[in-house]
């Protein structure tokens, strides 16, 4: 249970990386280490979301100074241009957007938006698990929902929603949009 | 551009979408990978910690984390032996507390020493095979070939480590013994202390007690063919002993009166006692707590439970404290919740109130 848990975070705080599973081995060796200092002052849950947020945290600072390949930074960000088979593709198309907006965010704002929208964790714990006060929690969810927003624009998938949105919106309640008005 | 609000419409429905995809799964490999690195990393004896609690409690929620909460295999057909072993030759020692459940250990040409940090040593002779059923409060491993050697410290509690090997069950308080298999018999040699063996089908049958130091020869169907004392032999019957009411198939429920022996609690039991004791101080803080015009009221305190070894909760502090009114009715409330038996504990836990 926790593993799947836990993979999943680190899925979504690694931003789609492929380097989920070496990440997911490294918390449970970092939890093996620590779990003698763990006093239950907090649920164990929390405590292991924490572990894995400081296993990405420190994962993606190594990442950062590892030299890269020249191919790999001027290789684009994949964008999503092409056309959409189905609604099944289109929705893992804006996911993959999203992951990719997420991953333009700073650290501590993407931590916070993950755990708070993603997970469902309420600003107290996201404070307990990032060891932050919560009105530091709050500030940093406002910020990243705002910078997502000013991304947006940039990956035509959400763009493309957006019109959808609006059209839906438009439309009488009841009223199929694939139907030709009368 | 997108508009603001358009744009908070978007990233909210993405968001949606985001949180309904369910991700990768986790490798089922993993586990084994990583119980391989721990193995791997501590070689040698390992010391205890200070709480004593550290070895379960690491060990508990690594497994359960995992989700390796192995079934607990009774028969020999669940010990899957088409696992990849883990070629111990490889490592000086093993700690045997991080060896997952059914994995099996292979000693090729030198022997291997596998240690339950303060309780027990085994040592797998070259050419053996051996799976460690469980490694809990109770050891409990499985001789697949060959033969091995353990030394056990003493322990007050019973069946707290037993070796199967053929269709024989050796369980063990305090000793030195050896067990190998020899075709399809096994072959039991007490160095010191007192050894029970039974058949590990037959839980009808009494056990045997082969007390140091005698040997006995125990037939593919786990009882005695020959036995062999040296100086002293002792080998008696122990009608008063019984088998754990676990391994007593067709025992209505309410003869199974035994009771498990104490344990540290175990995460999972922490976790379901504290959630009791929580849900009772909320509810007092709910009964007892009258905001007015509106206004949200909070409270936050740290709380101390001190848990009895029959798992009762015998004291309850609040830093800071609660209004008295709610303070004596959580002190109240709270003292029903159960936790599971063990050798006692003390939980602090801080609660947020809310209303």
């Amino acid at each position: 249970m926790h593993r799947a848990d836990v993979t999943r975070l680190v899925h979504r705080l690694l931003a789609g990386s492929a380097d989920v599973e070496d990440v997911v081995q490294e918390v449970f060796l970092q939890v093996h280490k620590s779990l003698k200092d763990f006093r239950f002052g907090s649920r164990f849950s929390t405590w292991l979301y924490r572990v894995t947020v400081n296993v990405v945290l420190m994962q993606r600072r190594s990442a950062r100074s590892r030299p890269v390949f020249i191919d790999a930074v001027d290789a684009p960000t994949p964008r999503d241009e092409a056309l959409l088979p189905d609604e099944q593709a289109a929705r893992a198309r804006r996911v993959e957007a999203l992951f990719r907006l997420l991953s333009r965010l700073s650290d501590k704002k993407r931590v916070v938006y993950v755990l708070h929208e993603l997970e469902g964790h309420s600003p107290t714990e996201i404070a307990k698990i990032v060891g932050a006060p919560i009105l530091t929690v709050r500030t940093r969810l406002f910020y990243a929902r705002r910078e997502l927003v000013q991304l947006l624009h940039e990956e035509p998938s959400l763009a493309r929603l957006a019109v959808e949105l609006e059209a839906s919106a438009a439309l009488p309640s009841g009223a199929d949009p694939e139907k030709e008005p009368a | 551009m997108l508009e603001r609000s358009q744009g908070e419409r978007v990233l909210r429905a993405v968001t949606d979408e985001a949180r309904r995809q369910t991700g990768p799964e986790p490798s089922e490999a993993l586990e084994g990978r990583l119980f391989d690195v721990l193995a791997s990393q501590r070689v040698g004896p390992s010391e205890r910690a200070p709480l004593g609690r550290a070895r379960l409690v690491w060990l508990a929620p690594v497994a359960v984390a995992l989700g390796a909460a192995a079934a607990i295999a009774l028969w020999p057909a669940a010990v899957d032996v088409s696992k990849p072993p883990v070629v111990a030759r490889q490592v000086a020692g093993i700690d045997g507390d991080v060896v997952t459940a059914e994995r099996v250990l292979t000693a090729a040409r030198e022997s291997v020493e596998v240690r339950h940090a303060g309780r027990a040593v085994w040592r797998l002779e070259p050419g053996s095979q051996a799976s460690v059923l469980e490694s809990g409060s109770k050891i409990r491993v499985r001789l697949l070939r060959g033969a091995m050697r353990a030394e056990v410290v003493p322990d007050g509690a019973p069946e707290r480590f037993v070796v199967e090997a053929g269709e024989t069950r050796v369980s063990v308080h305090g000793t030195v013994f050896r067990v190998a298999l020899e075709g399809d018999e096994s072959v039991v040699d007490v160095e010191h202390g007192i050894v029970a063996v039974a058949p590990l089908r037959g839980a009808s049958l009494e056990p045997l007690f082969l007390r140091a130091p005698s040997s006995g020869r125990f037939g593919s169907d786990g009882r005695l063919r020959t036995s062999v004392a040296s100086s002293r032999p002792k080998i008696e019957r122990a009608p008063h002993v019984r088998r754990p009411v676990s391994e007593q198939p067709g025992l209505p429920p309410s003869a199974r009166v035994e009771p498990a022996p104490p344990h540290e609690l175990t995460i999972g039991e922490v976790e379901a006692g504290v959630a009791t004791v929580v849900q009772a101080i909320t509810r007092c803080f709910h009964e007892h707590t009258a905001p007015e015009g509106g206004v949200r009221v909070t409270a936050s305190s740290t709380v101390t439970m001190t848990i009895s070894p029959e798992g009762a909760v015998t004291d309850l502090r609040f830093a800071p404290p609660l209004s008295p009114p709610v303070q004596a009715c959580s002190e109240r409330d709270a003292r029903t919740a159960r936790f599971a038996r063990s050798v006692g504990a003390t939980i602090t836990r801080v609660v947020e109130l809310w209303r």
